[in-house]
């Protein structure tokens, strides 16, 4: 301890100069730029930070490389090698005052500001770093910074000093180091992973530090004074841990963005492909903070593709030929908007990156029943590409309303959309323009046909088009009765309308039919025409699920639980349309959304246990996951 | 780990070998220092004393054997043995801003038996001020404050790396008449490398002499004095084989042959033989004379020098 106190007196000593000059920057904010008037009172303390934060660096290269880099290149370091002081003593009294010398000149720096101007100051929000919303912590974060410059400094002197030829491998671990965490980090940015990279970056940051403070002691320890022995110790020492500390964070980085199905906390969306077996699962994840994941999982074998992690919870971004061979989506990186795509028909189904991106949002994707186009809205226009080679083949503008759009392709060559104003930006007519285009056609010069429109008598609607385009239903907001209202989805012609009140949900069956479930004042499901006739009306407190077959409907009671993920002790009913007979045929809870046709309709059975209801047996066939 | 035995010697080093790359800079080199005695390490620039200080400083791992001081190894426990030595570097390291006297108060704090009073007073006798930063003073000054350090805390032995080395006369003189008198005072063990030959010569027990990484010598100053010896003569008629021969059993160190004779240096002599040889070889004119220290070095470490029989070491 008596020799750690004298080196480090003796280092104060030696540098103590360094402090007065520190005291007298510190004057320079509040003194002339105060008096002098030239800026704001509330200005000074932050131009005053901004001097202090460069005086510290400043000092943090001079303290870095004298710490006893200098004196070890000069081959000073044997005064205190060959008297009775430990290694570590050494090590404590020359970097713990080089330490307290900046920490006492960063004080001294900012001192007079802070005393004469006292007041909030800040660092804005770095990308996914959080703000640091005091004075002490800007501080405390600029000394950090400064510290981690200190040791680098003293590292670098070092290694370049030693003129060794193993200067390459330090390079060469450097490079190796600094593309292993920026990949892994990258790789955390591009997926969203917000918590992981803020808690891995400040990790790998912290393991920085301390490998910085641990490779120091270790070369003074293992080289004592000998340069070439200092150059090789600090190498190992340093980039040892820390090429270890990168294959962890690239390892951690890799698990984050690469959940398994059975990492889902619960199924909070299931959508299910027009055909086939596919179904797509999306929900939050173990260990994983708020990141999301998305699955497409077989229920006919229990294959699972994972399509990756997402920011939102989920995303009903998927779009499926119309066989469910093929699946695409839009998957938005911080950078633009990418489209993936699978062929779920392949033995091993490979997620494939698209030839296609977008910068800014991208969203309401659709697959031509082939499979080979896709179309999708990106900043107010209707953009449809080649899905496999990226070739648009067709641009054009759309509404720009919130929620303004619907597309379905009538056929290969041709898309219907419906076109949405008026809803959120009251500014526009409250309308819906029905238009089609013709694919390929003319990115530069194609013009929308205008084929129906549907006017509307307030802003702010509720509304959707069926499946195969046929039927349009509106539920006007403002109206305190409830009333949805039936529109033909080609020319927009008024159909029909249901009125089931202000406490119901509704649905598009596959044939343009209409599923309303009633909450009050007595609980039951209705099932009209496209029409607004009612065809059937069934007592029970029923949630829509799916419709497995033209006739027959699968739903489940109306839980406790009202959350999806947390499917309840609910029942399953089988309802048939055409008798009005319905039969409870197990446990489970029908996810909401519109299944129709593909003759398999998925069951939740727990969290994230699913079944799928066979139609020829009539039974709920467990889906265990490969 | 070695354990501390009160009858281990000072300092002793054994099958000691240093590289740097692939230049060897010590050789399997082993030898030990008697407590009470001055040992000198001799050697030609580069001939690997300063590795072998560095080793028994606790500077530099050997690459093979050991440093011990006081029965202690010195990589493992050099903080701890360090307290018993003062230290003499061959360049003097001390912080060139600090002054003296504050270098001095630095080493009081670590040291505790450091004789302030003591430290004042040998720099008055050497005539350095204690208030000039020490990168300000000369060299020979900067050598007389590391011996001041070095012999203030009053070690049991000092270890000096080559003390003298770019000092001039007078500082040298200065250096080594304080280090003799200290010697008296005290009885200190002391292990230094020099190339004061005539110096050393009044002051050292024991001589080591390095040539190229290897100990040639190692053996009591007396011993080689005793059994080495200057040779000169008058060649005798029948040439070279015969002065060979007659040399051959006395180990010639070097011979040179002159317009008016031989000259050489043996390093087994013993008089009986001598006259012997001298007698039956026909020599003429045979004189023998003492060798002095330097001579001796130089005619070990000189490339051509043939070769000896060390003697005398561990």
């Amino acid at each position: 301890m008596n020799a750690f106190a004298a080196i480090f007196a003796r280092e104060l000593r030696l540098r103590r100069m360094l402090l007065i000059g520190a005291l007298a920057i510190g004057f320079i904010g509040p003194v002339f730029l105060g008096l002098s008037g030239q800026i704001a009172a509330d200005s000074v303390s932050a131009v005053a930070l901004l001097i202090g934060l460069l005086t510290c660096i400043i000092y943090a290269l001079v303290l870095g490389s004298g710490a006893f880099a200098r004196d070890l290149v000069d081959g000073r370091l044997g005064f205190d090698f060959v008297r009775p002081v430990s290694g570590f003593s050494v090590w404590a009294g020359r970097i713990g005052a080089a330490v307290a010398l900046l920490v006492a000149s960063a004080v001294l720096v900012v001192a007079p500001a802070l005393l004469l101007y006292p007041g909030p100051h800040s660092l804005p929000s770095q990308g996914w770093f959080p703000s640091i919303d005091s004075t002490a912590g800007a501080v405390a974060a600029g000394l950090l910074v400064c510290l981690i410059l200190l040791l680098l400094t003293h590292v670098v002197t070092v290694l370049f000093a030693s003129r060794s030829a193993a200067l390459v491998l330090d390079l060469a671990g450097l490079v190796a180091v600094g593309l292993w965490v920026n990949a892994a980090l990258a790789r955390l940015y591009r997926n969203w992973a917000q918590d992981a990279f803020t808690a891995g970056s400040i990790s790998y940051l912290v393991l920085f530090l301390v490998v910085l403070i641990g490779a120091t002691l270790a070369q003074l320890l293992v080289g004592r004074t000998d340069l070439t022995r200092n150059h090789r110790a600090l190498s190992v020492a340093l980039w040892v841990p820390l090429l270890l500390g990168a294959l962890a964070l690239d390892a951690v980085s890799r698990w984050v963005v690469s959940p398994k199905a059975t990492d889902l906390l619960g199924a909070d969306a299931v959508y299910q492909a027009p055909a086939g077996s596919w179904f797509e699962v999306g929900g939050n994840l173990r260990h994983r903070g708020s990141l999301g994941g998305l699955f497409l999982i077989d229920a006919a074998t229990g294959r699972v593709v994972r399509q990756g992690v997402s920011r939102e919870r989920w995303a009903f971004s998927t779009t499926f030929s119309r066989d469910g061979r093929i699946a695409a989506w839009l998957a938005d990186t911080p950078k633009e908007t990418e489209v993936r795509w699978t062929d779920l028909s392949a033995s091993e189904p490979k997620v494939e990156v698209a030839p296609i991106s977008v910068a800014g949002v991208a969203e309401v994707p659709a697959l031509s029943p082939d499979g080979r186009w896709l179309a999708f809205r990106s900043d107010r226009r209707l953009l449809v590409f080649e899905l496999r080679t990226g070739r648009l083949v067709n641009s054009v503008p759309i509404t720009p309303d919130w929620d303004a759009l619907r597309i379905r392709w009538m056929a290969e060559d041709r898309l219907r959309f419906w076109s949405a104003g008026g809803n959120v930006d009251i500014s526009l007519e409250p309308r819906i323009s029905i238009a089609e285009i013709q694919v390929p056609g003319d990115p530069g010069q194609g013009a929308p046909v205008p084929v129906g429109m549907i006017p509307l008598s307030v802003h702010g609607y509720a509304w959707d088009v069926s499946r195969d385009g046929a039927t349009v239903i509106v539920r006007e907001n403002r109206t305190a009765t409830g009333r949805r209202n039936l529109f033909d989805g080609r020319t927009g012609a008024a159909l029909g309308e249901i009125n089931e009140g202000t406490r119901s949900g509704g649905f598009l069956l596959a044939d343009g039919s209409v599923a309303i479930y009633v909450l009050s004042p007595e609980r039951s499901l209705a099932i009209y025409d496209r029409t607004g006739v009612l065809r059937r009306r069934f007592s029970k407190g029923l949630l829509f699920g799916a419709q497995p077959s033209p006739n027959t409907i699968l739903a489940s009671s109306t839980g406790a639980e009202s959350s999806p993920g947390h499917p309840g002790p609910r029942h399953l009913w089988l309802l048939d349309l055409a008798t009005g007979g319905m039969r409870e045929v197990g446990r489970g809870w029908i996810p909401v959304s519109p299944t129709v046709g593909s003759g398999v309709a998925i069951v939740l059975t727990g969290p994230i246990s699913f079944a799928r209801w066979d139609p020829a047996t009539e039974t709920l066939k467990p889906i265990v996951l490969r | 780990m070695t354990a501390p035995t009160t009858s281990a010697p000072p300092l002793a080093v054994a099958g000691l070998s240093v590289r740097y790359g692939r230049r060897i800079a010590l050789d399997d080199v082993s030898l030990s220092v008697a407590a009470g005695s001055v040992y000198a390490l001799l050697g030609l620039n580069g001939a690997g004393k300063s590795s072998l200080v560095r080793c028994l400083l606790g500077l530099r791992r050997p690459e093979s054997g050991s440093a011990t001081l006081f029965g202690r190894d010195v990589w493992s426990h050099r903080a701890a043995v360090l307290g018993e030595i003062g230290v003499v570097p061959e360049e003097p390291d001390a912080p060139p801003t600090l002054p003296v006297g504050e270098i001095a108060r630095f080493a009081a704090r670590i040291h505790p038996k450091f004789d302030r009073t003591g430290f004042d007073d040998r720099l008055r006798r050497f005539g350095v001020p204690a208030n000039v930063p020490f990168g300000r003073l000369s060299k020979g000054q900067k050598g007389q404050v590391a011996l001041a350090l070095a012999l203030a805390p009053s070690p049991r032995m000092l270890i000096l790396d080559d003390p003298t080395l770019g000092l001039d006369a007078k500082a040298r003189r200065s250096v080594f008449e304080e280090l003799i008198g200290e010697l008296a005072e005290r009885g200190n063990t002391v292990f230094l490398t020099t190339h004061e030959l005539v110096a050393v010569e009044g002051i050292a027990d024991r001589v080591g002499i390095l040539r190229d990484g290897r100990l040639l010598v190692d053996e009591d100053l007396e011993s080689l004095r005793a059994r080495f010896r200057r040779l000169r003569f008058t060649r005798p008629n029948d040439g070279d084989a015969v002065v060979d021969r007659a040399l051959a059993d006395l180990s010639p160190v070097s011979v040179e042959r002159r317009p008016w004779g031989v000259e050489a240096i043996v390093s087994a002599f013993v008089e009986e033989r001598w006259t012997q040889l001298a007698g039956r070889a026909d020599l003429g004119s045979p004189e023998v004379e003492a060798v002095r220290l330097e001579d001796l070095f130089l005619a070990l470490v000189e490339p051509t020098g043939a070769s000896i029989e060390p003697r005398g070491a561990a």
